[in-house]
């Protein structure tokens, strides 16, 4: 008795998703309108399915951002991808920016790889530093804002670098670190501070990720260079 | 002319997103994890042609990292709760916040085969084929998975108020 039931229970669960045989599912119905408890089972099932299916919710506004540089090298082709959270669509869960922490393809750590951002101004490049041992594990951003981004870079010896990016023309916010290194592409002013990196190496790094804002660039050039940072690097202090 | 190899990947987000909000019972983090998995696709080497093979190996991508998170936050063991009648149960019990408070005490086994049929809306032999498992297995499974969902409802102390007619 015990196991028909379940076998029953089991129908009417594949009856409510529509996923019994048409002889199976029309015998099964039949016997719906004769069984009270299969009834009641049965509408309690259509409630429960209605309702979980109620509890999914909206999904954020996501956007995916296509990589700057595609197809030059299978390799290269690990690219960063941003989904992003277009500020102001969030229905108040969102505050201007967001941080996406350490998530951003852990798979891309050979290549400079830079990112574009769907929802900045065209152009609008956060360069990809992994080739010289500094790891993206950061991103705020906020369009429209000043900054229009703060993406943060992380080495495994201390080393902090942070880049920043605002329209030419607007007030610059305050610079902090001890090594600065501005530039201007596109209409955009991209700031890079390190904290406590030594003078060469941050030359290099800042090298490569300017150069990875401009259009044009050559990758293996700069993931060749950024290697170069990453020979013998001392750790950062300060 | 080069095809978009992720054309399909933009409209399955919304799906995505709420099998893993289900999964992980967390919205930021779901996000997170949704976020994760696309940058993985994107870097994939292959990547299937077919979209329902594509789908598919979405969600293969996200349910796996759904899977080492839950593994990773040691989930307390999901309660053994008493059976219930479900040949006389009373569905005004049934509502959005208990359903939602059901869910998140149900284990993840349970969670995932509710959520990729009724939240993803995947037929039971994509899901069979998506879990490696029989149709059979698919169908059982959810009916468990259902019934144990009532019975959390059930223990909840949760109740929704009654709509009043007239």
């Amino acid at each position: 008795m015990a196991d028909e039931r379940t076998s029953d229970f089991e129908k009417l669960s594949a009856l409510v998703d529509g996923e019994l045989a048409p002889a199976e599912g029309a015998a099964l119905a039949a016997r719906l309108a004769a069984d009270r408890e299969l009834g009641s089972a049965y509408a309690t099932l259509a409630q429960l399915k209605a309702t979980v299916a109620e509890t999914a919710g909206d999904c954020p506004p996501l956007t995916l951002a296509r990589p700057r540089w595609p197809g030059l090298r299978r390799r290269a082709a690990a690219l960063g991808a941003c989904l992003l959270f277009a500020a102001g669509l969030g229905a108040g869960a969102w505050r201007g920016s967001a941080w996406i922490e350490d998530r951003i393809a852990p798979s891309a750590a050979e290549g400079p790889t830079a990112i574009t951002l769907a929802s900045l101004p065209a152009g609008t490049t956060i360069p990809r530093l992994d080739s010289a041992g500094l790891k993206l594990v950061g991103l705020a951003f906020n369009p429209g804002g000043v900054p229009l981004f703060t993406a943060s870079y992380r080495g495994p010896h201390g080393c902090r670098l942070d880049l920043r990016a605002w329209r030419a023309g607007a007030d610059a916010p305050s610079a902090s670190g001890s090594s600065l290194r501005h530039w201007v592409v596109g209409g955009l002013v991209y700031e890079l501070a390190a904290h406590g990196m030594p003078d060469w190496r941050f030359r290099i790094v800042a090298d490569g990720a300017e150069e990875q804002t401009r259009i044009g660039a050559d990758p293996e050039r700069v993931e060749r260079r950024l290697r170069e940072a990453n020979r013998g690097a001392p750790p950062c202090v300060g | 002319m080069a095809r978009d190899r992720h054309a399909g990947l933009t409209p399955l987000l919304p799906r995505l997103f709420a099998f893993a909000r289900t999964m992980l019972g967390d919205a930021d983090a779901a996000r997170d994890l949704v976020q994760e998995a696309a940058a993985r696709a994107l870097a994939a080497a292959r990547v299937p042609d077919e979209a329902a093979a594509y789908r598919a190996w979405m969600f293969r991508i996200v349910r796996n990292a759904a899977l080492d998170e839950i593994r990773r936050r040691r989930e307390p063991a999901v309660v053994d709760r008493p059976p219930i009648d479900l040949w006389r149960y009373d569905e005004v019990r049934i509502a959005k916040i208990t359903v939602e408070q059901g869910l998140a005490a149900l284990g993840p086994a349970h969670r995932e085969i509710i959520s990729l049929i009724d939240i993803a809306g995947f037929s039971y032999a994509d899901a069979a084929g998506l879990l490696g498992v029989p149709v059979g297995t698919v169908m059982s499974r959810l009916a468990r998975a259902r019934e144990a969902l009532i019975a959390a409802i059930d223990a909840s102390a949760v109740r929704p108020m009654k709509s009043r007619h007239g």
